[in-house]
């Protein structure tokens, strides 16, 4: 088998391999099963994971999920690290939306206590969270003091803000705040962009959502987790916003300007990098991490507005709704991790661009009730179809860093979307499969609509059979609000 | 034509047209702002948001002067209408944007981040006239 003249070599029934050619630093890996390749060939992303697999000081593989697709300078669904002392780090690695993710939530309601009321709890959830593109208003507009507060503490400022409880903060990957963010190497067109959107869902592939958990894989990990059959969840995925755009557009300006400067050749620019320990490789780490404390500052006052809506729309007790947050992913940063390389322990820059964190059991990164049996994995699929929910493994972190993917991924784009749906269409197939959609703007819905992704199901097939998660439950969506 | 929208699995690719370089970038601008807003939108009056670029690297210049146009469009909702670009070096570009300030209700098609992603300016024939032609990755 071979792609533009590279030989695949296949490793396992779900980890394939291109070996290390040219100027290539290292070799790359992808992860699929072998039905999936024909789509993972066709749209050419493969060719941005080699780029990838050039970059100076990558450790072992340029690597990517089952639900790689084309994207720019990455491919989303890539993971790539890279040693802190001579490695790099790349604006492009981590995307422009720094720290989108989403969150898992669990309640004490089940289907029977919903089922009537689906159209009303989206509509509660459209009046109570700013959505679409550009949105703002769930807060008033912060001034520099505030954002500033925003960009150091990240999920906690939107507790001291009353949204939320304190515990949350043990259910976020880095307890909702890397510490390393520093508001000076923020830009005032960032600053300004900030300004008036914590509290927003924002467009395009964002979300809120309301399901079931309708299949359960791991009983004993469910019932640790106070997860059951026909429960209701709660999913939001949203990002930095324009904060976290005009961050990483800022660096990567910089960093373009500066590639001719380096010792090394990209082969796109838009994998332009400093190295991690450079001058503005420091900066943009610094930078980063403050669009990251505003993404999870983000996701902690969506999840509390939907809680409210809840309360409102289904007039009951904060204790009868009994929400809870199971835990929150990034899907694009960069993070200083020890793993293991060749047998011996490394610190490195990991890349995850349109993939999740999946940490097995025992590291120290984790919370104490997640340190036992690994952190949660959240894999939502299109707004037709299934979700996950999983457990990292061991065998995460021998194999991808300790990374899985993040979602189904793209098949079709969203101009051919529009091409060949209708707006009626998308709504009337959802509305038979019982899904209720509010959607902010009609393009959104049929740009996202269910038949753009890969079949989720497929993804989560891969990613369990390479190890790098294990099953949990499966949700059901019964509602879904469209940014 | 003067752009033409390119399928892209996740984002947005869109080629820009112009028979000289200096049309090239006056092209882009206009056709940027109607991709974005509601076409239906009849702007007039405004102001003129004045920009200049030199064209050596030019493909890196060119996406730095879309990155200050979409910069304005996102932030300041300018819908940028009419341009004139011109030469005032061998290597300098002078480009005068006029807009009319919009709300962000009018925003249609919302783009977020304009990429360095495989940007290339080149010469191509089209429908028999020599035009140049600029291939930019967007992200939406």
């Amino acid at each position: 088998m071979q792609f533009n003249g590279h030989p695949i070599h296949k490793i396992s029934d779900a980890i394939w391999e291109i070996p290390r050619s040219g100027e290539m630093t290292v070799p790359a890996r992808f992860y699929a099963t072998e039905k999936m390749l024909p789509q993972i060939f066709k749209d050419n992303a493969l060719s941005q994971l080699l780029n990838v697999a050039h970059l100076p000081g990558i450790q072992k593989y340029a690597m990517a999920m089952p639900d790689i697709h084309y994207g720019y300078g990455f491919p989303i669904g890539g993971v790539a690290a890279f040693d802190v002392d001579d490695g790099i780090i790349s604006p492009g690695g981590v995307g422009y939306d720094i720290n989108c993710g989403v969150r898992f939530c669990r309640t004490n309601l089940s289907h029977n206590d919903i089922k009537d009321f689906i159209p009303k709890i989206v509509e509660g959830f459209y009046k109570f969270v700013p959505s679409g593109l550009g949105s703002s208003g769930a807060i008033k507009k912060l001034n520099y003091q505030e954002e500033t507060e925003v960009m150091l503490n990240g999920a906690k400022w939107a507790i001291g803000r009353g949204f939320g409880e304190e515990s949350d903060l043990e259910h976020i990957e880095n307890y909702g705040c890397m510490k390393d963010a520093n508001p000076d190497t923020i830009s005032d067109r960032a600053r300004q962009r900030g300004l008036d959107q914590v509290g927003t869902l924002g467009s395009g592939n964002h979300f809120l959502e309301i399901g079931i958990i309708d299949k359960i894989y791991d009983e004993q990990l469910a019932h640790k987790l106070s997860l059951g059959k026909e429960q209701v969840i709660i999913m939001v995925h949203s990002g930095s916003r324009g904060f976290g755009y005009q961050v990483c557009d800022d660096f990567l300006h910089q960093m373009v300007k500066d590639l001719s400067t380096l010792p090394y050749k990209i082969p796109d620019k838009q994998l332009a990098c400093s190295q991690f320990k450079s001058n503005l490789g420091k900066k943009y780490y610094q930078a980063m991490c403050c669009a990251a404390n505003y993404a999870w500052a983000n996701r902690q006052v969506l999840m509390t507005l939907a809680k409210k809506a809840l309360i409102k729309t289904l007039s009951i007790s904060d204790e009868r709704l009994g929400f809870q947050l199971i835990y929150d992913v990034c899907h694009n940063i960069a993070k200083v991790e020890k793993h293991k390389v060749n047998g011996k322990e490394m610190m490195l820059c990991v890349h995850r661009k349109g993939a999740t964190r999946s940490f097995g059991p025992g590291r120290d990164e984790l919370s104490d009730e997640y340190k036992e049996i690994g952190q949660p994995v959240i894999i939502p699929g299109d707004m037709g179809t299934h979700s996950f929910l999983l457990i990292g493994t061991d065998k995460a972190m021998e194999e991808s860093f300790g990374s899985c993917c993040h979602g189904a991924g793209r098949v079709m784009s969203r101009s051919k979307a529009k091409r060949t749906f209708s707006f009626q269409q998308v709504k009337s197939e959802l509305q038979k499969q019982g899904i209720v959609v509010w959607s902010v703007k009609k393009n959104t819905l049929v740009e996202e609509s269910p038949h753009t992704y890969k079949n989720v199901s497929d993804v989560v097939e891969a990613v369990e059979m390479a190890g790098l998660a294990r099953k949990i439950v499966r949700t059901r969506p019964l509602g879904v609000l469209k940014g | 034509m003067n752009y033409k929208i390119i399928d892209h699995t996740a984002d947005l690719a869109v080629e820009f047209y112009g028979k000289t370089i200096a049309e090239l970038f006056r092209n882009s601008v206009v056709s940027l702002s109607d991709i974005i807003f509601d076409k239906e939108i009849n702007p007039k009056g405004g102001d003129t948001l004045e920009l200049s670029f030199t064209t050596d690297n030019i493909e890196v210049n060119y996406i730095d002067f879309l990155r200050e146009v979409l910069y304005n469009i996102n932030q300041n909702y300018y819908y940028f209408y009419k341009c004139k670009a011109a030469f005032i070096s061998d290597t300098s570009l002078s480009i005068k944007c006029r807009y009319s300030q919009f709300k962000k209700d009018d925003i249609k098609n919302e783009i977020k981040a304009v990429t360095y992603h495989a940007c290339v300016i080149k010469n191509k024939v089209i429908d028999g006239h020599k035009m140049y032609y600029a291939k930019v990755t967007f992200d939406i």
